[in-house]
């Protein structure tokens, strides 16, 4: 596997964990930015990059402090707001886009009339995407649509087949599937450009490879990657290790922006598996699968009985569908209104199931509905290497 | 593609047009623009309070303007004036300045309508003569809002042309998702509902409430656009390619 040049997507709900709970991709990383058009010297905000812990349970203020990187406080969402003319998205409203490494650097650049863009990814290991993998690229879309700037796309299938017991077409089909459900989430065609490595690996981009690859030594990898799997725990070093070499071959830094944990259904100590179709809701599921879901497998932090229930409400902390509502609510008052009355013992579980199944029904019935309206062609629009004339729009 | 002075003076004496001329030191004026970067010729009887609009001057002899320079003043009639406008394919209007109608969420403003909807796709610089530290009669300089507004385009933009609407504004699907909603709620929902409810516009929008709609309405009517946006781009992008590859640069039209 070479060392400088292993491609890799950067937006997963899994990343790096212990041996033991393998069975999503591992976040991997970018290489270093590629040159579109007039982007040679703009400088790139990479998204997201989410944070694990043992046994379920983050510290986030640990994180922050031992990976140094920044929290992402209200004075920086306003800014943020204030840059972009928009609301700011409820990701960052609610603090699921928690922290990050130079976003002042990028908001700076930006005000001062400079352009940046994007870079989000995925390993497309699986057909089926649930909703936490959509997390990231709705995430990135807001980030497009509010600073209006150009977004790549990185489809890592070469490593997919590398790691996985795949075939090279069905990585390369995979990859096409997943661009499809990329596609859905709205990116804007003008501004986007997505890939897949055993496309587009060459040329001027494999030269870049080659070039990291030459700065990142035995030793290097080591360090970054640590004797032992538990020293990579909440890190990415792939990106760790892009922000080393930028420099050394004249690029700005990567700024990332990290995102928190999404649960899996059952529980934030559990894990969400291709092989439990219940341990996560599916861009496929229909309305009546998300119901039965929810209902049956969503872990409650509600009592065991009305009763129970009325005297000492709900515990927020482990609730699910209060995290999911969290992060797919979007109106913040009636959030608010939901977790007081269900921490207070006067909402049930039942109804802010109820609510949650409405919520997700009518998202992900929305993403079936433009994600059939995605043609092969359009893919190959997304991937054609063309030029971007309003990119910066 | 300005025009000088000397062109519009031509042009009025074509259309045989009175007026007379007069030379003068250049003087004090101020400009104003609107968000869009359309620009408004007010003009106003000489000691009326300008409140952008003036009905006093239909019936008048002695109109006084500024022909594209604010070292000459000109004077003529309302009604040449009128026929100058029709020339140019503006129609006037003459309304009341000194009255103050209330504006608000349920009136909008009464002149709204005689407002074109599309904005210039240029702004081009008139001539002008400028005296030190004064300002300038100059139609383009931006209004500076300080830090509230977000980026300038920093480079290759350093001329004083303000920011308009650029001619790809046609593909920004947020702003046709608002165009959409407010085309459908204001003009026909609104309109129609109201007629059947027997209520006045008015006290049906007072009833609803429009943003939280436009809120609950508006991440579908974006998703179905956006998808629309990329559907017509990637036939274009295929169009494009098969020409070239067929008829190669002989495929396009010629633009000369």
């Amino acid at each position: 596997m070479e060392a400088g040049g292993a491609q890799g997507e950067a937006a997963q709900p899994l990343l790096i964990v212990p041996a033991a709970h393998i069975e999503e991709e591992t976040a991997v990383a970018p290489s270093i930015n590629m040159e579109i058009g007039e982007v040679a010297a703009a400088e790139q905000v990479v998204t997201p990059w989410v944070v694990s812990a043992l046994d379920g349970v983050i510290d986030y203020d640990k994180l922050v402090d031992r990976f140094g990187c920044q929290r992402i406080d209200a004075a920086i969402v306003d800014r943020i707001a204030r840059l972009t003319c928009c609301p700011p998205h409820r990701f960052l409203r609610r603090g699921i886009f928690f922290a990050h490494r130079d976003l002042d650097t990028i908001l700076d650049l930006y005000e001062a009339g400079e352009m940046f863009y994007l870079y989000t990814g995925r390993g497309p290991s699986s057909e089926s995407l649930h909703l936490g993998h959509l997390i990231p690229f709705m995430f990135t879309k807001y980030l497009q649509d509010a600073f209006k700037v150009p977004l790549v796309i990185q489809l890592t299938d070469d490593e997919k087949f590398l790691w996985k017991n795949l075939t090279i077409a069905e990585c390369k089909r995979l990859a096409r599937e997943n661009a499809k459900d990329i596609i859905a989430c709205g990116f804007d065609v003008e501004r986007t450009f997505i890939f897949t490595d055993l496309n587009y690996v060459g040329g001027a981009f494999y030269e870049n490879m080659l070039e990291v690859a030459k700065r990142v030594t035995f030793n290097n990898l080591r360090g970054i990657f640590g004797i032992t799997p538990e020293d990579q725990i909440g890190k990415d070093p792939y990106f760790r290790m892009t922000r080393d070499v930028a420099p050394k071959i004249g690029f700005q830094k990567p700024s990332l922006i990290e995102s928190r944990f999404f649960p899996a259904l059952q529980g934030e100590s559990t894990k969400m598996s291709a092989s439990d179709p219940n341990s996560a809701i599916y861009v496929t599921d229909s309305s009546k699968q998300i119901t039965a879901k929810v209902n049956k497998y969503a872990f409650s932090g509600g009592q065991d009985s009305v009763e129970l229930h009325r005297k000492l409400g709900a515990n927020l902390d482990v609730d699910v569908p209060i995290k999911y509502l969290n992060f797919f609510l979007e109106d913040d008052d009636e959030l608010g209104h939901i977790k007081k009355e269900y921490e207070e013992g006067r909402m049930l579980t039942g109804e802010v199931k109820q609510r949650l199944i409405a919520v997700l029904s009518e998202l992900v019935a929305r993403h079936q509905r433009a994600r059939a309206q995605v043609t092969e062609e359009m893919v190959d629009a997304f991937m054609a290497v063309r030029p971007l004339p309003n990119m910066f729009g | 593609m300005g025009y000088t002075k000397d062109q519009l003076l031509a042009r009025l004496q074509e259309l045989k047009i009175d007026f007379t001329c007069y030379d003068h030191p250049v003087v004090l004026t101020v400009e104003e623009q609107d968000k869009k970067h359309r620009l408004y010729v007010v003009s106003a009887l000489e000691g009326t309070k300008v409140d952008m609009k003036n009905q006093g001057f239909k019936s008048k002899q002695s109109c006084y303007f500024h022909p594209l320079t604010n070292d000459v003043t000109i004077v003529l009639s309302s009604s040449n004036l009128d026929k100058f406008l029709i020339s140019i394919g503006k129609q006037p209007a003459y309304v009341d300045l000194e009255a103050s109608p209330v504006v608000g969420k349920d009136n909008p403003p009464d002149l709204a309508h005689l407002v074109p909807s599309d904005t210039p796709i240029s702004s081009e610089q008139p001539v002008q003569n400028v005296t030190p530290a004064n300002a300038t009669h100059q139609n383009n300089a931006p209004k500076e809002t300080g830090k509230a507004k977000p980026k300038v385009q920093g480079k290759g933009a350093g001329n004083s042309q303000s920011k308009v609407d650029k001619p790809n504004s046609a593909t920004d699907v947020e702003k046709c998702v608002n165009d959409v909603f407010d085309t459908f709620m204001s003009r026909f929902f609104l309109s129609e509902v109201s007629k059947k409810l027997n209520l006045t516009t008015e006290e049906l929008s007072s009833k609803l409430d429009l943003d939280g709609l436009r809120g609950l309405v508006a991440p579908e009517l974006e998703s179905t656009m956006m998808i629309l946006k990329s559907a017509s781009y990637t036939a274009g992008f295929e169009a494009g390619f098969e020409t070239m590859l067929n008829n190669g640069l002989k495929g396009c039209p010629s633009r000369k």
